[in-house]
């Protein structure tokens, strides 16, 4: 059932035992697995079915720190999420993206890789993937790496004539939570607007926050304030831990053998470290995109490495010939060490039109960072220079310590952590089961929880982490229909 | 890297002839491993011999 307003959805009979907030990939895969199972279940989704001025209006934000993109224009508020834009490039997180590691301070998820693998037979389907594939290794450090690409399934699309034929699903759009109302144990009501007026408070047996990455610390650093703690009873890392992808063009390659790898329909192809290459390093993990340029833009390449190595370039264009001239820029995506003072704040001066504080983004690279992406191009050029597949030039801004360059790609728009997974409540803001700690009946869907990031992209872990929430929420005895 | 054709001799003049341009800062960096990096290319040493 789909309702256009809070009122609409007041006048039926249903009664749902969950609410989620939020419908993008999380809230939705949340929503659609609880309805499988018997339980009836309310989305409550801040937009409509197609994107206004209005709603990105209350994403507005500010950042401290560095450049980033516009709060605004780097996510979506209306059903579907981001889902109705982002790229479709997918891969589950590695199995060592979920341990600790000495060498990264804060390091280590409650579960593991094996705890979501169940789903990603299920995640195929929901993003219309082909089959994962394996790796295949260059060397001891460096892999070929299978970043697959979705269709980029929208989510509101695709789903929505299963949820508006579904009579154990009320999706209710124009409808936003401004915050929860909680005890301290539990959350006793969703406080609503709808269309711009209040409407009756919502009161089920179980709520999920699936509202974004930004957004989760957003609405419970907000419900916190105002119920004194009720809501996130141990908020230590409330809103804090928060990463993104950095991405930069940062090297240039040539490729020596043609077809060496095969190259996707954007001609490019992805490779990535080993878990041992890493340690050994002492960095975060990291992928590496080749972007295949034709040979005009890489001409000054090749005449580079003619005068920096001329009796290489010399044998190598008399080797392999012209293919020399294959090659193309490296950009470098990276999992962020995370550090608690990056982080969503609540502005203390600027409010959306329901007078909520909007967000203050605190974000800065560190010095792992920096140290990331240096030395894994290294780890990835010696691996090409090992297997004589080609010669990577690093960027003199990377050499000489300058700043990163602006006005490239900054970051993957990739929001994680704020909220998230650790046993510890002064690490974290949710237990295993993604249930807020303290809290009876407050569960968190969606890359707020990811406690580090990997470097793959996030939305392939969301819909597994996802799918397993639905599971455990439809096991709890009072979920049960 | 002897055996130079004319027509690759012709094809590495005119390269080396289009570098010049470019500023060298001649920066060498040596490690552990065999590799060097000269001028931001990670290079074997055999590269430079
Ligand atoms: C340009 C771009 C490209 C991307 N490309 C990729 C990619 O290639 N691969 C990849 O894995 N990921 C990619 N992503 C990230 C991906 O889109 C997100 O990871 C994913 O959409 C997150 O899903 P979610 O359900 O957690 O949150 P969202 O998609 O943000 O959904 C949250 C939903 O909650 C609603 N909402 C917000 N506040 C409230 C409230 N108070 N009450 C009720 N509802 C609310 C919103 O309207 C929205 O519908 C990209 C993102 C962008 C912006």
């Amino acid at each position: 059932m789909i309702f256009a307003n809070a009122a609409e959805f007041e006048a039926s009979s249903f009664q749902p035992k969950v609410c989620i907030v939020g419908a993008g990939p999380a809230g939705i895969t949340i929503a659609r697995v609880l309805a499988k199972l018997g339980t009836p279940v309310v989305i409550l989704e801040a937009g409509g079915e197609e994107v206004t001025e209005e709603s990105q209006d209350f994403y507005r934000g500010t950042t401290v720190g560095d450049p980033y993109f516009d709060l605004d224009v780097a996510r979506l508020r209306f059903l579907g999420g981001c889902s109705n834009h982002w790229a479709g490039w997918c891969r589950v997180l590695d199995a060592s993206d979920f341990e600790a590691r000495p060498w990264v301070p804060d390091s280590g998820w409650p579960i593991g890789r094996h705890d979501i693998e169940p789903f990603l037979g299920e995640v195929q389907d929901i993003l219309d993937l082909p089959a994962f594939e394996a790796d295949r290794p260059i060397d001891a450090d460096i892999s070929w790496i299978q970043l697959i690409k979705s269709p980029a399934v929208r989510f509101g699309q695709k789903y929505r004539e299963e949820i508006a034929t579904s009579d154990r699903i009320a999706l209710v759009l124009n409808t936003h939570v401004t915050e929860l109302v909680g005890d301290g144990t539990q959350v006793t009501a969703a406080r609503i607007r709808s269309n711009g007026a209040p409407a009756r408070d919502l009161r089920v047996a179980q709520y999920v926050v699936a509202t974004g990455g930004l957004e989760n610390s957003r609405l419970l650093l907000w419900s916190n304030e105002r119920s004194g703690g009720g809501v996130v009873p141990k908020p230590a890392a409330l809103g804090r831990y928060w990463m993104e992808h950095p991405q930069f063009i940062a090297a240039d390659a040539l490729l020596l053998r043609e077809n060496a790898f095969e190259m996707d329909a954007q001609n490019e192809a992805f490779f990535g470290p080993s878990p041992a290459a890493l340690q050994r390093a002492g960095i975060m993990n990291f992928g590496v995109r080749l972007i295949s340029t034709p040979y005009a833009g890489v001409k000054e390449t090749v005449a580079h490495l003619a005068c920096t190595a001329p009796s290489f370039s010399e044998w190598a264009s008399s080797t392999v010939g012209l293919n020399l001239t294959c090659g193309g820029h490296l950009s470098v995506g990276w999992e962020q060490a995370p550090v608690a003072e990056n982080r969503v704040a609540l502005s203390g001066s600027e409010r959306d039109a329901d007078g909520i504080p909007r967000i203050e983004l605190h974000w800065k690279k560190g010095e792992l960072d920096r140290r990331t992406l240096l030395e894994g191009l290294r780890l990835f050029g010696q691996s090409m220079a090992r297997a004589d597949l080609g010669r990577v030039r690093l960027a003199e801004w990377l050499l000489e310590g300058e700043e990163y360059p602006e006005g490239g790609e900054l970051a993957g728009y990739h929001h994680m952590g704020g909220t998230r997974m650790s046993n510890d409540p002064q690490k974290g803001v949710v237990d295993s089961d993604c249930r807020v700690h303290g809290m009876r009946n407050l569960h968190i869907g969606g890359s707020s929880v990811f406690a580090t990031s990997g470097h793959a992209n996030p939305t392939t872990t969301i819909v597994a982490l996802a799918l397993r929430l639905g599971y455990h929420l439809s096991g709890l005895p009072h979920v049960t229909a | 890297m002897t055996n130079t054709s004319p027509a690759r001799r012709r094809f590495l003049i005119g390269l080396l002839a289009s570098v010049s341009l470019l500023p060298l800062v001649g920066r060498l960096r040596f490690d552990e491993g065999g590799f060097v990096e000269r001028d931001g290319w990670i290079l074997r040493r055999s590269d430079l011999s």
